[in-house]
């Protein structure tokens, strides 16, 4: 049976109330849809938060014995000078100090600005701004009577400097041979060293 | 639901009655001429909404039995089409019933075509109704709504004569298999018990004799059964009539009994054997009707509007359904999160009971965490040298010809990758030495190397004498290589360089001043 157009005009009516109808239809399912969902996604998201705080009650223990066990370690750092403050004017005169003591002929320092540790195998998220250890280079000159300087020099500094001193490169080069004996004393070694002083960054901000 | 109103057509009159949950209401009586047709369309104004029903029962109803070639679709419907046109003046009131096929020769349609041979006396009713918009659903005939009788008062044979008595006269439709074959209106007296009767007996003989000479019953099929509807108080009369007829079985039932048997609880009393056959088209509605599309516009359109408000009605009432299942379902997820939401508040009250008592930090604690970690990484890579200068002035000792002029020392992750860029040829590692390659291996990242190189020049050795500076640059290197824990992982002598530059020299007995020097790399893993 095929209706005319007029009388597909008579349907008008009757097909907006049945569009409207099932517009509502839906929107009611979409709705209903939605909010379903979005208990059942808040559903999820506590269920997992329920899990996990069960799982660090049950672990509790041990996340006890983890703090204490780094408590431990960190005080065996702070002994070494690793969590001390950044002091650059005591640095310069433990240098001074050391060059005194061991009768060096020469000492010439650089004192970089301080950069974050970016050492191998330190974490990622441990080598840019959030950084909480900082290492002050200092690149070091020094003209030295025999090599045995060198290590005292070294010795003296990471004792007495109040930081913990990571060495990372040393270059030793003989500058005079078969010195002439009876003469006065002269430098016969030279030596380039890279040291890092590290310290714990602004540990009053962390 | 809209009210049902069956208008029951005859040669002389139209009588429409209104027909609700089994009960037949007279509606009005409308005699054949102009005064009656205005009536009538009066009597469909009053209801617009009613559905109408036309059931005549008149002479001129032609039964015409023809086979077609067995095709489907549009070929049928046209070959249908041309049939009834070649066969029925007017082809708005004819249609044509599908008898099954016929397998022979080739395999065709049976076809019933069936009309009236004369439809003006409906034209006038036909107009009214459509001049009032009414909803036709159908015309019909008695013979159309004589199977469905049949089949509600299931009589004992497939084959049956049934035969009643109305205001129009005496309907005799021929039924066989639930399909209507043929049907004659014939005279009779209503008010004559008897000659009712007779004139049943000799009309069902007749048609028997009509239908075996047109082989639509076969001769030798055995006595037929006639079922006659008529009042209880006329079965004597009906006895009587039949006598002892060997074609004919006399199957009477009561009109009354019928009537209750299918459900009709109420009929005005004027009406007789009509009233069964109209109850029956009211509550089945059979697709078989004479009226065309055209005739029957406005009922498909109601039809049309039905469906859209039907339609959109069900998915509105699924999508609520549907909906309303979800809120429920949303309750129970809303009350669960909310128990679970309960329950981690206790959980974590615990937890933070708990974690009161933990020593106090000075860092917070995941900070702490890291910085204990970095702290370790530097100190795993933080050594100082006097222990590698300690191994390498023992091993120089071993070879006094060697004179030290520089020794480059630094920390590393990876030695060999150092040694294949620094000045010095990687060596062929010792036979029991097991260090990493360029590419550190997996799990040797967090393994670090203290690594020098020390370049040292060779005295009372001539440059020249390749073979001299290589014996004793080897002979330190095996020196070296006997310290525990140091590996010599690259070398570079004078012989290195033979391959690389040009080389001139005079082999005469003046010799060079120059003093041979070479370059070894050695390292040692910090911590072992």
């Amino acid at each position: 049976m095929m209706l005319e157009r007029s009388e597909l005009k008579r349907l008008r009516l009757p097909l907006v109330a049945a569009l409207l109808l099932s517009g509502l239809g839906v929107a009611a399912l979409v709705y209903s849809q939605n909010n379903l969902a979005n208990a059942e996604r808040l559903r999820n998201e506590g269920h997992a938060r329920l899990v996990a705080t069960r799982d660090r009650l049950t672990k509790v223990s041990e996340e006890e014995q983890e703090i204490r066990n780094n408590l431990v370690q960190f005080k065996q750092f702070e002994d070494r000078g690793m969590a001390g403050a950044e002091k650059r004017l005591e640095w310069i005169e433990a240098l001074a100090a050391i060059r005194q003591k061991r009768r060096l002929f020469q000492v010439q320092y650089n004192l970089d600005p301080q950069r974050a540790v970016d050492y191998p195998g330190v974490a990622e998220d441990q080598k840019g701004g959030s950084a909480i250890f900082i290492a002050n280079r200092v690149k070091l000159d020094l003209s030295l009577l025999h090599e045995e300087d060198l290590l005292n020099f070294l010795a003296d500094l990471s004792a007495s400097a109040g930081s913990f001193a990571s060495l990372r490169s040393c270059s030793i080069t003989r500058t005079e041979r078969g010195g002439a004996a009876g003469g006065p004393l002269r430098p016969r070694l030279r030596a380039n060293c890279v040291i890092d002083l590290i310290t714990l960054k602004a540990r009053d901000k962390t | 639901m809209a009210e049902k109103r069956l208008l029951y057509l005859t040669a002389q009159r139209l009588q429409a009655y209104s027909w609700k949950a089994g009960k037949l209401l007279a509606g009005g009586t409308f005699e054949m001429g102009d005064q009656g047709v205005t009536e009538f369309a009066r009597y469909v104004g009053t209801s617009p909404k009613s559905l109408y029903y036309v059931v005549a029962d008149v002479i001129e109803e032609d039964f015409f039995q023809e086979n077609i070639p067995y095709v489907r679709g549009k070929d049928r419907r046209m070959l249908i089409g041309r049939k009834i046109a070649q066969r029925y003046r007017d082809t708005s009131l004819a249609l044509a019933l599908s008898l099954g096929t016929q397998e022979g020769a080739r395999r065709e349609d049976r076809i019933l075509y069936s009309s009236f041979t004369n439809t003006q006396p409906f034209q006038a009713w036909l107009a009214a109704l459509r001049t009032n918009e009414a909803k036709l659903v159908g015309f019909y005939s008695l013979a159309l709504i004589a199977p469905l009788v049949a089949k509600r008062l299931k009589p004992a044979a497939a084959r049956c004569i049934i035969v009643s008595l109305q205001n129009g006269g005496m309907r005799q439709s021929y039924v066989e298999h639930g399909k209507i074959r043929f049907s004659r209106l014939g005279r009779a007296d209503p008010t004559d018990p008897h000659a009712a009767a007779e004139s049943c007996a000799a009309e069902s003989n007749r048609i028997v004799l009509y239908l075996i000479n047109l082989n639509i019953l076969p001769r030798e099929s055995g006595p037929l059964d006639v079922v006659a509807l008529a009042p209880a108080a006329h079965r004597e009369a009906y006895q009587a009539a039949w006598g002892d007829n060997p074609r004919l079985k006399l199957n009477l039932i009561d009109l009354e009994s019928a009537c209750r048997t299918v459900g009709l609880k109420s009929a005005p009393p004027e009406m007789l054997g009509e009233r069964l056959f109209l109850h029956v088209l009211a509550g089945a509605q059979p697709g078989e009707q004479y009226a065309s599309d055209a005739l029957r516009r406005f009922y498909h359109l109601w039809r049309a509007r039905l469906a859209l408000l039907s339609g959109g009605a069900a998915i509105c009432a699924f999508s609520l359904l549907l909906s309303g299942v979800r809120l429920v379902d949303l309750h129970g997820i809303t009350s669960e999160t909310e128990k679970e939401r309960q329950q981690e508040t206790s959980v974590r009250g615990e937890y933070d009971r708990l974690q009161a008592n933990f020593p106090k930090t000075p860092l917070p604690r995941e900070v702490l965490k890291s910085a204990v970690g970095t702290a370790s990484a530097i100190l795993r890579q933080t050594v100082f040298p006097d222990r590698l200068f300690v191994e390498i002035s023992q091993a120089l000792a071993v070879v006094p010809q060697i004179e030290l002029d520089k020794l480059d020392w630094e920390i590393t992750s990876n030695p060999r990758a150092r040694a294949a860029a620094g000045p010095a040829k990687p060596a062929a590692p010792a036979p029991a030495a097991a260090e990493p390659s360029a590419a550190p291996a997996q799990g040797e990242a967090n393994r670090y190397y203290e690594v020098a190189d020390i370049t040292a020049r060779i005295n009372a050795v001539k440059a020249s004498d390749y073979r001299g500076v290589g014996a004793v640059v080897e002979q330190f290197v095996q020196a070296l290589r006997q310290r525990p824990g140091l590996e010599v992982i690259g070398t570079r002598t004078p012989l290195d360089t033979l391959s690389e530059k040009a080389v001139t020299g005079d082999v005469g007995e003046q010799e060079r001043d120059e003093v041979p020097n070479f370059t070894v790399t050695v390292s040692r893993r910090i911590g072992a």
